[in-house]
């Protein structure tokens, strides 16, 4: 294609070679002489380039400077655009920081995008104790697939520190720490700001490398950035270590929503967590593993390498570790090793939070549509005033062209200013948001505007004044063709004006319908999670989780400080009962075992169950009626009476129609072989006792003292109380009577914990609720202003319908008539909309479906609600136009 | 004839709005009617034409538009715009008063510094 350019120079070259040929010359002599005489052609060329391009600058500038004092002129319009455009451009921002942060940024370390995950990256503080899983590794596992692998540079492991606790210089302190192989650091590229960080050599025996490397931040804290931090001696959990090294600012460890404080050798790990020490168990899988291929390996031929190795491993190297039950298990078990890339870290949060945080990013699009179309629409009224002024420029020669960039630099302006506004509102929402979100203090203090974000708002803002000032600008450009000059015209072009403005306002309506649906909908999901019959007295329970094991008591020591405990909670005033479990309610620990009913296992359904161990009146006490039976005793615990419940699941699928009571249930496990069985005295009512959402699962209860189950140490108290919320003082004061030094959860009511599980749908059901009122705040404004515009502009017109006698009223539905059929079209586009659209998000939503007509409902009354409110003033100003003074104005 | 003389600065801008102000023109029109009210006397370097319409366009006094020419073929026309038509004006001026400027210099002697 030709440009215009190229074909102006040949036409020159062309009639000049005509010329000469009229003198005589041959076509192809006159072509060569004109071109010499033209002189270079490429060089003109460049030189036409070149004008155009200063010409371009130099135009830019100006249009700039001329923008800058059309704004100024009109003050009242810009700030309302501004301000406009701020709201929308900073919600937005906002949200793209959090998303930012949570989804996108990848870790501060060297090449990010060649880190792999190996394992479940999701399962950050999973601890599991039990047969091998492929989800997060142990120990002896990882060093087999270190050593013997084919695919890795290398590869680490890291895991966090349980109750980490510090003591410098006589000042304890809880931190937050993790413990990590030697090759850590190197493999992730992080380099040691002052001081050094683990190299091979702290990977010798266990407990013969007592360092730490520490933050940047905790050394800020804690040490006020003071070299002297280097060769200082502390206490970890007991164990004297020396700190070596201190991290730059910017790294915060390979989990998304972590900050960590300090990092321990995988090698001290024994000495810091005694009761759990890991080192040579293949059962405890805390490890979680990343690593750097080797060149030119694909994640699925790692994948396929790490697989075979793994089977082997457990089936071959590992297997003396392991139980006659696991050894079977592994013969059996299909090796699913997820590998996939680790650039952006690990993240459970990032799992929980992926698909609300987009919902709600689509939404806020909205609401930045909306604010676009409001200020459109604002432009397009003040576009009325200078039909004139372009008329004029029009005429006099500036091309249509120019025209239009000159229309669209003042949108870029205004939205160059809306963006510049908003980007100070993003920090600020951003960490608001989060806090909502209640994802932890890790996700709010990295939060930062780097250059994603900063690009995203400029694209944000560009596309911004595209939207709003495009339409306006060509509007304006076609006046050119009318001539525009005369009063005329001021009629015919305000009636197609009314027409888009018409449609404009419509689209608002709809989008307003749309995301109020959307966050009516949301609320609701909320709300029936929140009141969600679980089973149990959710209102009336306070937990506290007690480590009992890792504070020092095993076994019947064990059995006497749960039983001690039990009474003091009992005696304090307001409790009305108290019991214990080992995983309790809510909790985030679970169990389960393979199970023989009378002796043998079960001949139809799954082999295993989950189980639990309780204290007595355990179901009484949380509230879950018994089904059939009866439950599990003071008397029956204290005599150690063998006798366990089943829940309504358990029974109805291990027994079907038939009664199990009496029927003998008991746990095969080789690590506790000749366990006797129990006798089933009773069936409980299910209990949503891990999640809101799942349906229960089959459990089996057995009391706590009658042993056969693996230990964990840690046991759950259940105390009920009319108000569990005042207690948690007391409980906790009561837990440190017994021993001070105690390891102990914070005491939580059964909701709060309960809301904890839902932070996700509490941040969408809030934030969609706030966008839903933007959007109604911003369908106000602008129906308020195209109504009182409309009014004014057809004052005239009103004072000739009063003059001749037609009633007020009929003048009241003139006026309004455009608003309710505006609203009317919108909501017939919107609700339909909405509806389709919920599909989007179903999986997000409890117990609502897409057409809810609550959800429905909500959202149409508020959009009617707030067009009333905006049409109040401009109606009344029509009823109060004085005929008289109306008609003088022509 | 004559050696051509030589353009001086600035000149070649006034001449094409001076070529364009006598009717629209497309560019090899430019030319030819440059050399027709110069009789010839004024060397125009063809390459500089253009970069120069393409500038005094921008400055917005000069406007084009695509039209036909004698021959029925596609050519940009050029035609001169109020702003320009005022330019125009005020480029006459500081002619007719530059050649006094420039002969008054040029004559003074020595002695009367």
């Amino acid at each position: 294609m030709e440009s215009e350019m190229d074909a102006e120079l040949r036409f020159h070259i062309e009639a000049r070679a005509e010329d000469l040929m009229q003198k005589g010359l041959s076509r192809t002599e006159a072509m060569r002489r004109a071109r010499i005489e033209f002189g270079g052609m490429d060089q003109a060329r460049e030189e036409c380039r070149e004008a155009r391009r200063v010409g371009l600058m130099e135009n830019f500038i100006q249009d700039l400077k001329f923008g800058v004092r059309m704004l100024r002129k009109n003050p009242g319009f810009t700030a309302v655009a501004v301000l406009t455009l701020a709201l929308g451009i900073g919600a937005n921002a906002a949200i793209f920081t959090v998303i930012n942060t949570v989804l996108l940024r990848p870790l501060a370390v060297r090449h990010p995008e060649e880190l792999v995950a190996v394992g479940d990256p999701t399962r950050v503080h999973a601890w599991s104790n039990g047969t091998p899983g492929t989800g997060s590794f142990s120990y002896p596992l990882y060093r087999e697939v270190r050593d013997r692998n084919e695919v890795f540079s290398s590869l680490l492991a890291s895991s966090r520190l349980d109750n980490a606790r510090i003591v410098i210089d006589k000042n304890t302190e809880d931190l937050q720490g993790r413990v990590v192989t030697e090759n850590y650091f190197e493999t992730l590229g992080v380099e040691a700001m002052i001081g050094r960080t683990f190299s091979s050599g702290d990977g010798g025996a266990p407990g013969k490398d007592p360092v730490a490397v520490i933050s940047y931040g905790y050394w800020q804290r804690r040490f006020g950035e003071s070299a002297g931090v280097l060769g200082r001696a502390v206490q970890l959990n007991g164990t004297p270590m020396t700190i070596i090294g201190v991290t730059g600012p910017k790294f915060r460890g390979e989990v998304v929503e972590d900050q960590p404080d300090l990092w321990a050798p995988m090698m001290m790990e024994p000495q810091l967590m005694p009761e759990k020490a890991y080192l040579e168990t293949v059962n405890i899988s805390a490890l979680l593993l990343m690593g750097r291929l080797k060149p030119g390996v694909t994640t699925q031929q790692a994948k396929a390498n790490i697989d075979g190795l793994v089977k082997r491993a457990l089936t071959g190297s590992l297997d003396a570790k392991l139980s006659a039950d696991d050894r079977a298990a592994m013969r059996n078990l299909k090796v699913d090793v997820q590998v996939s890339p680790g650039g952006r870290g690990l993240s459970a949060v990032r799992a929980e939070f992926g698909e609300p945080l987009w919902l709600l990013m689509g939404m806020v699009g909205m609401v930045l549509l909306v604010a676009c179309i409001n200020v459109a629409n604002l432009l397009l009224a003040r576009s009325a005033a200078r039909q004139k002024e372009m008329a004029v420029r029009l005429a006099i020669g500036a091309g249509a062209g120019r025209v239009i960039r000159q229309l669209l630099t003042e949108s870029l302006l205004l939205a160059g200013l809306g963006g510049a506004f908003g980007i100070a509102l993003a920090k600020w929402g951003a960490t608001a948001l989060v806090r909502m979100a209640q994802a932890g203090n890790g996700i709010k203090s990295h939060l930062e505007l780097d250059w994603r974000v900063l690009g995203f708002t400029t694209a944000a803002c560009l596309v911004t004044a595209m939207l709003f000032g495009l339409g306006p600008a060509l509007r304006l450009a076609k006046v050119k063709v009318d001539g525009g000059l005369s009063e005329g015209t001021r009629s015919s072009g305000s009636k197609m004006k009314l027409q888009s403005g018409r449609l404009l306002l419509a689209a608002q309506i709809a989008v307003g319908v749309f995301v109020l649906m959307g966050a009516g909908l949301l609320v609701r999901s909320l709300w029936k999670l929140q009141e969600a019959e679980l089973g149990y007295s959710r209102d009336k329970l306070l937990l506290v989780r007690v480590d009992l094991g890792a504070s020092g008591y095993k076994d019947d020591a064990r059995h006497a400080a749960t039983q001690q405990l039990l009474e003091r909670f009992a005696a304090m005033p307001g409790v009305r009962g108290a019991t214990a479990s080992t995983n309790g309610l809510y909790s985030g620990s679970e169990s389960a075992d393979v199970i023989l009913l009378d002796g043998a296992l079960p001949a139809n359904g799954d082999k295993d169950s989950a189980d639990d161990e309780i204290g007595p009146n355990y179901f009484s006490t949380i509230g879950v009626p018994m089904v059939m039976g009866r439950e599990i005793t003071q008397e029956d615990y204290s005599r150690r009476a063998r006798v366990a419940v089943v829940n309504e699941t358990f029974a109805r699928e291990y027994f079907g129609e038939r009664n199990p009571l009496g029927h003998s249930v008991g746990i095969q496990d080789s690590d506790h072989p000749n366990t006797p069985p129990y006798e089933i005295i009773g069936v409980a009512k299910d209990v949503r006792d891990h999640s809101v959402r799942k349906p229960a699962k089959r459990r089996l209860y057995a009391p706590l003292n009658a042993g056969g189950f693996d230990e964990t140490g840690a046991i759950n108290f259940e105390i009920r109380a009319e108000h569990p919320g005042a207690l948690v003082n007391a409980v906790r004061k009561t837990v440190l009577s017994l021993n001070a030094e105690m390891m102990m959860d914070a005491p939580e009511t059964a909701n709060s914990l309960v809301g904890d599980t839902l932070g996700s749908q509490v941040m969408a059901a809030r934030l969609s609720a706030l966008f839903g009122g933007l959007v109604l705040l911003l369908v106000c404004t602008g129906l308020y202003g195209s109504m009182a515009y409309n009014v004014a502009m057809r004052t005239k017109e009103i004072g000739l319908r009063m003059a001749l006698g037609i009633p007020r009223a009929a003048v009241l539905w003139m006026v309004t008539r455009e608003a309710c059929l505006v609203l009317a079209v919108g909501a017939l586009v919107g609700v339909p909309a909405g509806i389709l659209g919920s599909r989007v998000f179903q999986s997000m939503l409890f117990e609502v479906g897409g057409w809810d007509p609550v959800a429905i409902s909500w959202a149409i009354s508020l959009l009617v609600g707030v067009c009333v409110a905006a049409a109040i003033a401009p109606a009344r100003r029509a009823m109060r136009v004085d005929p008289l003074v109306a008609l003088r104005c022509e | 004839m004559d050696r051509q003389l030589e353009l001086l600065q600035g000149t070649l801008d006034m001449l094409i709005l001076k070529a364009v102000s006598l009717g629209p023109l497309h560019g090899y029109g430019v030319l030819l009617r440059i050399q027709q009210i110069s009789q010839d006397r004024l060397e125009i370097q063809q390459g500089s034409l253009y970069p120069a319409l393409y500038r005094l366009e921008d400055q917005g006094w000069i406007a084009s538009e695509w039209g036909e020419s004698e021959n029925k073929r596609k050519a940009k026309f050029y035609r001169l715009t109020a702003d320009g038509k005022k330019r125009l004006q005020s480029e006459e001026e500081k002619w007719k008063r530059m050649p006094e400027v420039i002969a008054g210099i040029l004559k003074t002697r020595a002695e009367e510094l």
